[in-house]
């Protein structure tokens, strides 16, 4: 008799542990499915935007993958890049030969761009003798015919189509010129003297030249800086001629010119997922210019020379190669640099100074093998500028590459409205993830697994389980296009959603 | 709540709370459970989390097609591998409860 209820009490109190246990099992699975879900949505998961205000939040333990050489390759001789052969440089030199001959010769849309360029470049040799120079070699045949294109055809039209269709993007692009209003200054005295400015008489002698990059790295990230790395100067990355504030024309490089520290910070996440449309390149363009130039004014105030480069200054220098020497990050299919915390999410500048530094070693953390199985940026841009091949498949200034059609590239911004710009493959780039679980265990699979089997299997699930735009979207409608952006603008940027403004498409 | 501390303190008591109670499921089907089936155990239930968390973190980022995918791709698979995990357990239940009847 008195076995009875100890037998149902047990009998309950095993009903009630399975029973209680298929609910904490459901009741896991919720919490697993919340958890994540704001894993995804929170803005601590936008790269370089996390809680941390000085950077580090996201860190990337670079030393196993550190190399004795930078993972470009050498194959020919090597030269000083210059102001003409990128298309920013050539086509500021253009602009007013250009302006100046219409205005003479009354051209117009009608009277086709073959005369133009024909008469152009009757004209280039008394006006310009370096672009003449470089528009008559055999390799850019065809570049003053681009330039052109994109200077008396698109350019113009862009205007129209701005008008038509831009209603949708004043709020993107108030935000984005927004972010230019404070600017560092350019030089406007030659190196000698803009690079010493308020600089402390005695150089205070470090202890070591670690010591001193700790300190570096410490103050350039109290500057606002999300990474920091320190390398060479290789007199190959400066420009051969137009030093900014000094005479035109070809320069030695200053012999204070040794190091070369890089700073960077990443685009605001929705507006970077949003290319080319709602992004911008103004924001992180701002962000590193500011944090290296208080950078550049601490390290003079420690009694060495320094001098800015920076999207929102000028540059004297290259500074995608200069990532990669100091290891900050490895050069991509598109010919840009990667980051292991920001993927191509990133806009560097850099210090020069003569201050004793230690320099970062470069680091190979499988860029190249996983860009020669992606090429989903090749396969989203909208230009069609950037390679498909295997392999690097182009030598520029005798250094091996994945060929860049710059004038393709740099076309498709005078066509493209919104914000200016393209940047769709800083967005589509699989390194360019947010901060979460999820991607850091990408992140580290893809990194430390040799076999390339799941960098593979990454790039196949990217390109089958997401979403991706027709490429001609990203054109206005005049070429065919819905003015597409990679993913749809944040809530905040839509300029219906808070004025009276009349988006009619 | 779902971005703090609290929430994995929370988790963690409901796991315990599960394999406590996997252990009397396990003993009332007559799985015969041992050490290595517990573990292939473990690792399904691992997998169905990981089935949950991928397209929720995607629906998180606004990654509705890739959730979407990836929800169907990782679901069918946890399934398939659950049906025949649960479908090995209970072979190997009969199997034992037919050694007991014919010896």
């Amino acid at each position: 008799m008195s076995e009875k209820p100890t037998n149902t009490n047990s009998l309950s109190r095993r009903s009630f542990l399975k029973i209680g246990g298929a609910a904490a099992a459901a009741a896991s699975l919720g919490s697993i499915a919340a958890v994540s879900y704001v894993a995804g949505a929170d803005y601590d998961s936008y790269t370089g935007w996390e809680d941390v205000f000085e950077g580090g939040a996201q860190f990337f333990d670079r030393t196993p993958f550190e190399v004795a050489k930078p993972t470009y390759e050498v194959v020919g001789e090597t030269r000083r890049i210059s102001i003409v052969d990128q298309s920013f440089g050539r086509h500021g030199l253009l602009r007013p030969v250009r302006t100046a001959w219409v205005e003479e010769t009354g051209w117009k849309e009608a009277d086709g761009l073959e005369a133009a360029v024909e008469g152009i470049r009757e004209r280039l040799p008394e006006v310009s003798p370096d672009l003449a120079e470089f528009y008559s070699q055999e390799e850019n045949a065809k570049k003053l015919e681009l330039d052109l294109l994109r200077q008396l055809i698109y350019e113009p039209q862009q205007r129209r189509d701005s008008a038509a269709y831009d209603q949708r993007f004043e709020l993107a692009m108030a935000w984005g010129s927004a972010w230019g209003a404070v600017r560092p200054a350019s030089p406007d005295t030659p190196p000698e003297e803009w690079d010493f400015r308020g600089m402390r008489a005695e150089p205070l002698v470090p202890k070591s030249e670690e010591k001193a990059s700790q300190l570096i790295k410490k103050a350039a990230h109290t500057f606002g800086a999300t990474l920091c790395n320190i390398g060479p100067l290789n007199p190959d990355w400066v420009y051969a001629n137009n030093v900014r504030g000094g005479e035109p024309g070809p320069f030695d490089i200053p012999e204070w010119w040794q190091t070369a520290i890089v700073v960077t910070t990443p685009h605001e996440w929705d507006q970077m997922y949003a290319n080319p449309t709602y992004g911008t390149s103004s924001d992180a363009y701002a962000r590193s210019s500011i944090a290296g130039a208080r950078l550049a004014a601490f390290i003079r105030s420690l009694g060495y020379a320094a001098r800015l480069h920076s999207p929102n200054n000028g540059y004297d220098v290259v500074v995608p190669p200069i990532c990669i020497d100091s290891g900050m990050a490895q050069q991509g299919r598109f010919v840009y640099s990667i980051a292991p915390e920001l993927g191509a999410n990133h806009r560097p500048a850099v210090v020069t100074t003569n201050m004793p530094l230690k320099h970062d070693k470069p680091i190979d953390f499988g860029v190249h093998e996983f860009c020669k199985a992606c090429k989903i940026c090749a396969e989203q841009c909208p230009s069609g500028a950037i390679s498909f091949s295997d392999e690097p498949d182009t030598v520029v200034r005798g250094y091996k590459r994945w060929a860049l059609d710059l004038e393709a590239c740099y076309n498709f911004w005078g066509q493209v409205l919104g914000n200016g710009g393209c940047r769709v493959c800083l967005a589509v780039c699989p390194y360019s993830r947010k901060d979460n679980w999820l991607h850091s265990l990408s992140r580290t699979v893809s990194t430390s697994d040799p076999t390339d089997l799941a960098d593979k299997g990454l790039i196949w699930m990217q390109e089958n389980f997401f979403e991706f735009p027709d490429v001609k979207d990203y054109y206005p409608p005049t070429y065919g296009g819905t003015n597409a952006s990679y993913r749809n603008g944040p809530e905040w940027m839509r300029v219906e959603e808070y004025f009276d403004v009349d988006v009619t498409w | 709540m779902f971005d703090s501390g609290l929430i994995w303190f929370i988790l963690g008591i409901l796991f315990v709370l599960i394999a406590a109670s996997a252990k009397v499921w396990a003993e009332d089907l007559k799985l015969n459970m041992n050490w290595w089936k517990w573990i292939l155990v473990a690792l399904w239930y691992g997998l169905l989390n990981f089935t949950i968390a991928v397209p929720f973190t995607f629906w998180g980022e606004n990654e509705n097609k890739g959730a979407l995918s990836l929800l169907l791709f990782l679901g069918i698979i946890t399934i398939i591998l659950g049906i025949g995990l649960f479908s090995f357990l209970w072979s190997k239940r009969a199997v034992e409860s037919n050694k007991q009847v014919t010896s």
